[in-house]
């Protein structure tokens, strides 16, 4: 056989079997990211139950501290596994669509920790800081926006370690949940800032307009 | 914004015309390591051969280069060697002549290599016609070798193996491991036909076919590559002698070796204009079929990898700045900025694809060197193939970007 065309067949699989492994480890990384969610939903329902456990048992305050403690450890998970999406995100280049599922999940696992840590700050008379921290997927005008809020969160975290909970959502993912909150907070743009669940903030917030409103 | 699968796409597809070149050199390679030491047999009597060497301003190397000539291993009556003094300015003249060879002088400086070489062609008396630069030192055995090669009327040049002189620079040392590069690909392309350059530190011809097509293009800087086509494209073969091996002075510092690879650019994109009625002409056999498409492809590629690399270094360099402003303004502080940047890789098919190519390229690295007697590199030569690799990788295109924008501008000149 013509040495040219032995070579375009030799190039052609190797080119054939690179495709093939970039599927894989597409693939692995959205299993790996689903599986950690899993965990993280374990986690959320264990804080969940927990909450209703400082309800029901309202004079015990260490049901109070068992609850807080169980979402805390689903935080730390749960931040885990966005940089396990931004990471799959970047580095994805066939399995996109499954991505987004798996986006759409853990847009869900924030809103419902969003909405156990404001039960459980009532109820216990805690004083944290809960934030919900709107972006968006498909906008590419405010991404560096996006990044530069989401850093400056971070920092906060880092700061007020336990008295400062940022949670990212993604709002243009075509949730019915979270389309109630955008409606209901009138976000009309990314980034946005909801403290606690009554104050909102449009717009990049740099480091001291948003440690105004926080507890640390 | 280009879409991300877009970029994706257009990676792949340069990642793999160099893959399919690695893996075809690859193959070849295998199919001849045997034949790559291997010369036909010595001729019956050895023709007359007139070797001819144009110098400009060359007295720090005239003498030297006369004196590694005069010692070719070839019956000395089969032999003339005339100096082509293209109206040099220092002592190259004086010199030349002082070594009892024939020295032409021409009268006024042409700045151009053909016409020196044009002229020693009409005055040789030899069946064959040799050029060897005058900075170039051919070994002992090179000319006999290389004549080996003229095996049937058919073969009208035959080109031999080019090292870059020993050197204590990096420019130098990059530079040796660049020119071996090229030598054992060549003869790996003289396999399929592929041969497209007759370099100037010593090539043979037949002085007939020669006169024939005409001689050296002057009007083209680099008549090596433009005089092999010109055989190719009136159906003569040129062979390669890998055993002849010649030395030659490389530039020392960046500057000089720029304004050379640019000069071969502009050179090659001129050869390439005035043959590109040839192309995928199956009547010009491997000009037609494989070295004009090269170019093309090659050409092609460099300015999609250049317009990539910019776009994304662009785009990241833009994103970058503003994060880096907006984080600072924004009340984070340089030190847990960098703190929190990270660079993390992930395995892809481009990352995959990118890993065999290299893993085909280290091969031919290792063999090809081998192949090439590698003692007579420096020691810890292979400490400087990463340097190579890279500065080269990168530095090419973008003379390949000054050529075109030269050429665009109309300054075709040495």
């Amino acid at each position: 056989m013509n040495i040219f065309i032995k070579s375009g067949i030799i190039t052609g699989l190797i080119v054939f079997m690179a495709i093939a492994a970039g599927i894989v480890f597409d693939t692995q990384r959205i299993n790996e990211i689903k599986n950690s969610l899993s965990e993280s939903e374990i986690l959320l329902n264990d804080g969940r139950v927990q909450n209703s456990f400082s309800q029901i048992f309202s004079n015990d305050s260490a049901y109070c501290q068992s609850a807080f403690n169980a979402n805390l450890q689903f935080s730390d998970n749960i931040y885990a596994d966005g940089v396990k999406i931004e990471n799959a995100e970047s580095a994805n280049h066939f399995v996109n669509d499954d991505l987004i599922v798996e986006k759409k999940r853990y847009n869900l696992l924030q809103t419902q920790f969003w909405l156990n840590m404001l039960e459980l700050k009532k109820r216990c008379n805690y004083n944290y800081t809960v934030v919900l921290f709107f972006t968006s997927q498909f906008n590419e005008d405010v991404k560096i926006d996006q990044s530069i809020q989401s850093s400056v969160l971070l920092n906060i975290l880092n700061e007020c370690r336990y008295k400062f909970f940022p949670q990212p959502i993604i709002v243009d993912l075509n949730m019915s949940s979270v389309d109630s909150l955008v409606r209901n907070y009138n976000i009309t743009e990314t980034p946005s800032i909801l403290i606690n669940d009554n104050l909102i903030l449009h717009g990049l917030q740099n480091k001291e307009d948003v440690l105004k409103h926080v507890d640390c | 914004m280009l879409d991300p699968l877009i970029i994706d796409l257009l990676n792949i597809l340069i990642v793999t015309n160099v893959l399919y070149f690695s893996v075809l050199f690859a193959l070849i390679f295998l199919e001849n390591k045997k034949k790559m030491q291997m010369d036909p047999p010595e001729p019956n009597v050895w023709p007359f051969v007139s070797i001819v060497i144009p110098a400009f301003n060359e007295e720090d190397n005239i003498e030297e280069t006369i004196e590694a000539v005069k010692a070719l291993d070839y019956p000395k009556n089969k032999l003339e060697i005339i100096v082509v003094d293209d109206c040099s300015t220092d002592n190259t003249y004086k010199i030349a002549k002082s070594t009892g060879v024939k020295v032409l002088h021409l009268e006024k400086n042409s700045g151009k290599k053909a016409i020196p070489v044009n002229r020693g062609l009409v005055v040789a008396k030899g069946e064959y016609f040799a050029t060897v630069d005058a900075d170039s030192y051919p070994q002992p055995d090179a000319l006999k070798r290389a004549m080996r090669y003229f095996t049937h009327d058919n073969v009208a040049a035959v080109t031999t193996t080019i090292f870059a002189k020993k050197s204590n620079t990096i420019w130098g040392r990059m530079q040796r491991i660049d020119y071996i590069m090229v030598a054992t690909t060549r003869k790996l392309m003289d396999f399929f036909g592929g041969i497209f350059v007759l370099p100037g530190p010593l090539s043979v011809y037949r002085r007939d076919v020669l006169l024939k097509v005409g001689g050296f293009d002057s009007k083209n800087i680099t008549e090596d590559i433009e005089i092999a086509w010109r055989l190719l494209s009136r159906g003569y073969e040129i062979k390669m002698s890998f055993g002849s091996k010649v030395t030659t002075k490389v530039p020392q510092n960046f500057r000089s070796w720029w304004r050379q690879r640019v000069r071969w650019g502009v050179g090659g994109m001129q050869t390439f204009a005035k043959y590109s009625y040839a192309i995928a002409k199956s009547e010009y056999k491997m000009l037609g079929l494989f070295i004009l498409p090269l170019f093309v492809m090659s050409y092609s590629l460099t300015f999609l990898a250049i317009s990539l690399t910019a776009y994304v270094l662009s785009n990241w360099l833009y994103s970058s700045t503003f994060f880096t402003y907006g984080s600072l303004n924004a009340g984070i502080g340089v030190v847990d900025l960098i703190q929190s940047s990270q660079f993390i890789l992930n395995m892809n098919a481009l990352l995959v694809l990118a890993a065999v190519g290299l893993t085909f390229t280290f091969y031919m690295f290792i063999h090809l060197f081998r192949e090439a007697d590698a003692k007579l590199l420096e020691k810890g030569w292979y400490l400087d193939i990463p340097a190579y690799m890279l500065f080269f990788s990168l530095l090419l295109p973008l003379s390949v970007m000054h050529s075109v924008y030269k050429l665009a501008r109309g300054k075709v000149s040495w």
